[in-house]
């Protein structure tokens, strides 16, 4: 039996989860609500995955992790990376001296695989299954079951019932795999998460909020499937498991996707060079400021970019009036920020000057993209859902946990969920 | 209370203000504009200069800031490796005597080790356009 269990839930509002246990959507998690605690929790800023789940699994915020988003410039040049398991800074919990064995199971930003006391199966970003699997000697098993690590979202394409279809097939081998390596070796700690929820709201929120539409009920379907899953889960634990729920934001309509860096450029405060692709490397020395996904505002200081002339002087006014632009600024009528952030405010640890210097958090039915493509403001897109910074879920039932803060965010999980460790972690 | 700041040698002119100057307890060289100022050794004392200057802290430093609030500084900027006993002595000292201080430490930068492999850039970036991302 593990000491702990982990359970993420990608996506999932804290309230979509009452409401689903309640209305028989997921009956198995009215039982499971209703043995421990269950409140709303903050994501990470900006809101995104790939922050979020790593501030939940190492008990930091991006300062300290140094996980912004899933893109990043490498320092002090223009070239576009992806964050991945390598950009940690700050060890994961299952990573830790002393830790495990774990079974670690689909958890975003942990591809590629690296080496721990247990097993890890990476989730997203992950592109290459051998790639994805510590220690090797596991992979064979999960290629023969056809483990996909990633649900195929072209499929979207072909229509909305072949793309849900083709994540309950993911989700099945997902946990079949689960259960399978679960019987092998009496693990200490495990965690698992369920992506494939995030991936339906994204496409299929539409079809949530409209009782009518053909989808609606696939979309209630895909949440019993896992509620399904989860009751798997907690027949195989007892009340000696410490177990958490969590998911990494919330979730609401997305009715307009709008391009920050376009949004920038038409106030004369992004400047690029001609180019086919344009990217990061095209721009020019008069450029103020720039963006990254979603709603990271980053000025183009002098010293921290090659070309950047924006001087620590002139630094404080240019927050301020950007600030005000974003906060003014309309597509359609519509604003398109709720808030504006400055990154020394919401940042802190030993890779908080990596920090983005803004983060605009989106106003309602907005979602915020970084993309260097400056022909369209508003950008065409089928996803209908977005994240959200509030209302993400926590659930934490047991014994030997510590207490919930009244304002819970991703980076608080470890201290109410490992609270020892979490102690002696800051201690050090 | 110390104000505390993170940085790396190469953007660490990207913290400091005109009125600065830099008291550079670090082993390493600093990437500042021709522009700065440094806290430097002036024989047995600290003042001011415009050369690039590191300094070994010593405890008779503390009393002997005078050349450093004569040269009209708005702030002196502490950087250093880490959180050091040097740097601990110099930012009392400077708190003291009743200068306004900021302590930066230096990191290093992530180099493109820390992220995804080049060659799965494409890749990652469809995936990513799938979900809106890029």
């Amino acid at each position: 039996m593990p000491e702990r269990f982990l359970l993420g839930i990608d996506g999932l509002p804290r309230w979509m989860w009452r409401e689903f246990a309640d209305s028989g959507v997921m009956p198995h998690s009215r039982q499971l609500l209703d043995s421990g605690t269950l409140v709303p929790m903050k994501s990470s800023l900006p809101e995104v995955s790939s922050a979020a789940w790593a501030s939940i699994v190492t008990g930091e915020n991006s300062g300290g992790h140094n996980v912004y988003g899933f893109t990043d410039l490498i320092d002090g040049s223009y070239t576009l990376a992806f964050t991945s398991s390598r950009t940690f800074r700050s060890k994961p919990f299952w990573a830790r001296e002393g830790s495990g064995p774990s079974l670690i199971m689909n958890v975003p930003q942990t591809y590629p695989a690296q080496e721990l006391n247990g097993m890890l199966v990476s989730g997203f970003v992950a592109l290459d299954l051998k790639r994805a699997v510590q220690p090797p000697e596991q992979l064979p098993w999960l290629e023969e079951i056809g483990y996909s690590v990633d649900a195929d979202m072209s499929l979207i394409e072909k229509g909305k019932q072949p793309f849900v279809d083709g994540l309950h097939s993911v989700m099945s081998a997902r946990c079949q795999a689960l259960h399978h390596h679960w019987d092998r070796e009496p693990w200490q700690e495990m965690m698992f998460v369920f992506t494939g929820t995030d991936r339906l709201n994204h496409y299929l929120w539409e079809d949530y909020e409209d009782t009518s539409s053909p989808f609606h009920q696939a979309f209630l379907d895909y949440y019993h499937e896992v509620d399904q899953q989860i009751a798997r889960i907690l027949e195989r634990l007892d009340d000696s498991t410490v177990l958490a729920a969590v998911s990494d934001h919330g979730f609401a309509r997305q009715q307009k996707s709008v391009n920050l860096n376009c949004l920038l450029a038409e106030g004369g405060l992004l400047q690029l060079k001609e180019s086919a692709r344009p990217s990061y490397i095209d721009m020019l020395p008069e450029t103020k400021a720039f963006a990254m996904d979603p709603g990271r505002i980053y000025l183009h200081r002098a010293g921290r970019y090659p070309k950047g002339q924006v001087q620590p002087d002139d630094a404080e006014e240019l927050m301020t009036s950007l600030t005000q632009f974003f906060l003014n600024a309309e597509v359609d009528g519509q604003k398109i920020a709720a808030e504006v952030h400055r990154g020394a405010d919401i940042y802190s640890g030993p890779f908080a000057h990596r920090a983005p210097d803004l983060v605009i958090m989106p106003a309602e039915n907005i979602a915020l993209s970084g993309r260097m493509n400056l022909s369209e403001l508003i950008e065409p897109t089928l996803i209908n859902g977005k994240h959200t910074f509030e209302e993400s879920s926590f659930f934490i039932r047991g014994d030997n946990i510590g207490a919930i803060p009244e304002d819970m965010k991703v980076e608080h999980v470890l201290d109410v969920f490992k609270p020892e460790e979490s102690r002696q972690r800051k201690a050090a | 209370m110390t104000t505390e700041c993170s940085s790396t040698p190469e953007a660490i002119s990207g913290i400091l203000l005109a009125g600065d100057a830099v008291l550079n307890l670090s082993g390493q060289n600093l990437n500042c504009v021709g522009s700065t100022r440094f806290v430097a050794n002036s024989g047995d004392a600290l003042g001011v200069s415009t050369a690039p200057a590191q300094v070994k802290w010593r405890t008779d430093y503390a009393h002997s800031l005078g050349g450093v609030t004569a040269a009209d500084v708005d702030r002196v900027v502490v950087v250093s490796d880490g959180d050091g006993q040097e740097a601990e002595h110099a930012l009392s000292a400077l708190k003291a005597a009743g200068i306004a201080h900021m302590h930066c430490t230096l990191k290093s930068g992530c180099d493109a080790d820390a992220f995804m492999d080049e060659k799965d850039a494409e890749a990652v970036a469809e995936r990513l356009r799938q979900l809106g991302y890029l």
